[in-house]
């Protein structure tokens, strides 16, 4: 998986995640086969860039979705996060201190 | 946080699965065939582009800290020569995403997703890179 999709799956499948955790169901482990088919499912939705809230509700009967819209100001702020983060990472390495 | 990052680690661990496994599980959850599978061209909206972003943002708050250390001498002098190459990666996205910012803005679809995928593919190098120099990544989950 590559980062665009990992980070997909942070943000946009976190919630629904949560939720799935906090129903302290059998569901939760790495062993229960229906949760592992139901995570592999969902993971390869998010990176082929599908909504997984349908392909959630069908697998779990549950979907709590996150946020899947941006506006111009958060596209805006983001972006200048961004780049200040860039600037800072950029700037030439202080001399060491050894 | 434990409990969730292992979760996250299960999904990784599945990475080099898809396919086959897809396919089974639209046989055995009454999914409509190839709804798992079928590769779908997005369009490069504002949010996809915020999700790149973002994806670099992750990347870049590991190499922050890294250069820290690094400058802190906390770690081996051999990390000045990573540092160098790892900026070697962001210098070239910074270009292609201020490219890809202006080509979102007038819905240039052609154009957008040439830089997009051009920075996929920089930033999935640029993990990989850092990864193998002992960089620590986080992921971003509330």
């Amino acid at each position: 998986m590559d980062i665009l999709a990992f980070t997909n799956l942070a943000l946009n499948g976190a919630s629904l995640l949560a939720s799935l955790i906090e129903k302290g169901s059998d569901l939760v482990g790495p062993t229960n086969s229906t949760w592992v088919k139901g995570l592999n499912v969902i993971k390869t939705a998010i990176e082929a860039g599908r909504d997984i809230a349908p392909i959630a509700t069908a697998l779990f009967g549950t979907f709590s979705p996150g946020k899947t819209d941006i506006t111009s100001q958060e596209l805006a702020e983001l972006e200048a996060l961004l780049d200040a983060e860039i600037d800072d990472y950029l700037t030439p390495m202080k001399p060491r201190s050894d | 946080m434990k409990r969730y990052l292992a979760i996250f680690a299960v999904a990784l661990s599945l990475g080099g699965c898809a396919g086959t496994a897809e396919r089974l599980a639209e046989g055995a959850l009454n999914l409509p065939a190839g709804v798992l599978t079928e590769s779908i061209d997005n369009p490069i909206t504002p949010q996809r582009s915020a999700q790149i972003q973002q994806s670099l943002r992750v990347v870049v708050a590991g190499l922050r800290t890294h250069k820290r250390l690094c400058e802190r001498a906390v770690l081996a002098a051999s990390c000045v020569d990573d540092v160098n190459r790892l900026q070697g990666y962001v210098r070239t996205a910074r270009p292609l995403i201020y490219q890809l910012r202006d080509f979102v803005a007038n819905n240039d679809q052609i154009n957008a997703r040439i830089v997009f995928n051009k920075l996929v593919a920089i930033i999935t190098d640029l993990r990989r890179d850092a990864v193998n120099a002992g960089v620590t990544i986080q992921a971003v989950v509330k």
